[in-house]
């Protein structure tokens, strides 16, 4: 609209008179709105009362959380530098304990034991124990993913009873949390680091699985149309078509489940079942309050590590 | 020339909504012929191409081809009866059909994050083994073979970069190039050049009719503009409301045929 005629409209003042007359009348709010607004506030103050929220509480007991916090400075990393803390068996050296080399019979027994036992009961070997079950979790996880999100997408599924029951499957085994995986595999096959893997990778592939699916479900049709045109069958459709639209978000999910997996295998070691959450429950419950903070210090630094690494290897591959 | 390659009887499509959109087509095209299709949007045009190669399945009608289509060359005739109808075939006999029949796009549907000799490559997969195909492993003849049929679409230079890297009209020229590795004996193209400005869609027709003159391929372009269709066809189909409302030369294309056509009315004046 024109400056001019603008000013002309306000001069005579016919559309805002148009418009007041016609305008719809504005919404009221009726007492249903009021009604569920307090409904509302009622549910959250049950929802505090049985959460024992008590700000007074917090106030008064603010000290003692800090102290807490204050006897955990510094981190103590003691027992991270303490030779004797990894407890190298006698009779073989450190070099022939770390390095890849032909021993004889009994030195190649207790190196296995060394590893396989003592190792990973130290902060450094839980700590790679956990990079150890978070990589195994996830690629375990994307070798059963991958088929399963192509059965689980409406446009490259074999039937439509396939998509049901796979969908199904997946929803139903995502909604258990990983820890009631892990102390369910703990009970199934004792403790230790697979327990944890397998909760990892069941969980990882559920999650990968709907994630995968969907974006199948998002690449352009138009070049499957092409493809199958050209007189492919299912499974060179899938390669040719199909696989390099959902590539770079193959590479993006399994990273990012990566990364999740680190942290989850971290807390799945207070079940027993690996990683170096053990330790982290161990030190908390014997008041090594030092030492606990210097495994959350060397946690922090962990994840903040492979988050940076596989952003680099993401802007790398895509 | 005279022999046809398609017979196409009383071609039907509707949807379970009732809708209709092609009314009972009947067509015969001869070998080699380059035939322009024209009509509004929702005439059927579309529709009228994917039911030949089957991607959209017909309600009812018969398409008869020659048997001797699907023989590759040197290939011994055996048992095979003289004509096969294409809306009764399955599984292999089906992929052996789309293997013999190219399709072009108007979006150019080519895969952007691959190379442009892989596309060109995804061509051949209807006669390579599922396995090798799938695992994208192709033998030297077939990769020098690509490399040819992008010499003769003119993009040769640009086989090694990845497709998204190309223009529309280049894409679309590798799009005819992946078609020619299919050793097609019909090319459909269905709105080849409703992408592309002016310039870019003569090229595309241009490079079109050459490479269908060149290896005897009896192509069906459907078209937006009537002046291309003029130019580039041997016969002109014009579908209204999925009926043939036109079947002739080009030079027969009236005013009178063209508003009947495109539904124009003169209005009272």
């Amino acid at each position: 609209m024109s400056p001019q005629s603008e000013s002309k409209w306000k001069q005579t003042g016919e559309l805002r008179e148009h418009v007041k007359s016609q305008a719809p009348t504005r919404p009221r709010k009726g007492p249903v709105y009021f009604i569920s607004l307090l409904l509302a506030m009622l549910v959250l103050v049950w929802a505090f009362d049985g959460a024992q929220f008590r700000l007074d509480e917090l106030v008064r007991e603010s000290p003692k959380i800090g102290q807490t916090v204050a006897r955990m400075v510094p981190p103590d990393f003691e027992r991270v530098q303490d030779p004797k803390s990894y407890s190298v068996p006698k009779g073989v050296s450190v070099s022939e304990l770390l390095l890849p080399m032909p021993l004889d019979a009994e030195k190649a027994k207790l190196k296995r034991r060394w590893w396989n036992n003592t190792f990973p009961n130290t902060i450094v070997g839980a700590t790679i124990q956990t990079i150890q079950m978070a990589l195994t979790g996830t690629v375990l996880a994307l070798i059963f993913a991958f088929p399963l999100a192509f059965l689980a997408a409406s446009n490259t599924t074999p039937h439509k009873a396939v998509y049901q029951i796979t969908r199904l499957f997946i929803n139903f085994t995502r909604t258990i949390p990983e820890l009631a995986l892990g102390l369910l595999f703990v009970a199934a096959v004792g403790l230790g680091p697979f327990p944890g893997t397998l909760a990892l990778a069941l969980h990882t592939m559920t999650v990968l699985t709907k994630l995968l699916s969907e974006s199948i479900e998002n690449i352009d049709g138009g070049v499957v149309e092409a493809i199958r045109a050209t007189g492919a069958n299912y499974f060179q459709i899938l390669s040719f078509a199909v696989l390099p639209q959902m590539l770079p978000d193959l590479i993006s999910f399994t990273l990012y489940r990566f990364e999740t997996n680190i942290r989850a295998a971290s807390v799945l070691g207070m079940i027993g079942a690996g990683g170096i959450g053990h330790l982290l429950n161990t030190a908390f419950r014997t008041f090594e309050y030092q030492e606990a903070s210097a495994i959350i210090l060397i946690l922090i630094i962990l994840v903040m590590g492979v988050d940076l690494i596989s952003a680099r290897l993401r802007k790398w591959v895509i | 020339m005279s022999d046809s390659l398609l017979s196409i009887h009383e071609l039907r499509k509707d949807y379970g909504d009732g809708r209709q959109i092609l009314r009972g087509i009947s067509l015969d095209i001869p070998k080699g012929q380059f035939v322009g299709l024209i009509g509004l949007s929702g005439a059927g045009k579309s529709t009228f191409l994917r039911c030949i190669n089957r991607l959209v399945e017909p309600s009812s009608g018969q398409i008869i081809v020659p048997s001797a289509v699907f023989l590759e060359a040197g290939q011994a005739k055996g048992s095979m009866p003289a004509m096969l109808d294409i809306t009764l075939l399955k599984g292999g006999q089906l992929r052996a059909w789309r293997r013999k029949t190219g399709m072009i796009f108007q979006q150019f549907n080519i895969v952007k994050r691959l190379s442009v000799l892989d596309n060109v490559l995804s061509g051949k997969l209807g006669y390579v083994g599922a396995i090798r195909g799938a695992v994208r492993v192709f033998n030297a003849e077939e990769r020098e073979s690509a490399l040819i049929n992008l010499e003769r679409v003119g993009m040769l230079s640009h086989a090694y970069k990845r497709a998204d890297a190309l223009s529309g009209g280049e894409q679309q020229r590798v799009a005819i190039a992946r078609t020619l590795m299919q050793e097609p004996k019909l090319i459909l193209a269905d709105e080849p050049v409703a992408s592309l400005d002016p310039k870019l869609s003569e090229t595309v027709l241009e490079i079109l009719r050459r490479v269908a003159a060149e290896d005897g391929i009896t192509t069906i372009v459907s078209l937006h503009t009537l002046e291309m269709t003029r130019r580039y066809s041997d016969r002109v189909i014009g579908l209204a409301q999925g009926e043939v409302a036109f079947d002739d030369k080009p030079a027969n294309l009236s005013q009178e045929v063209v508003d009947q056509i495109y539904m124009r009315y003169k209005q009272a004046s």
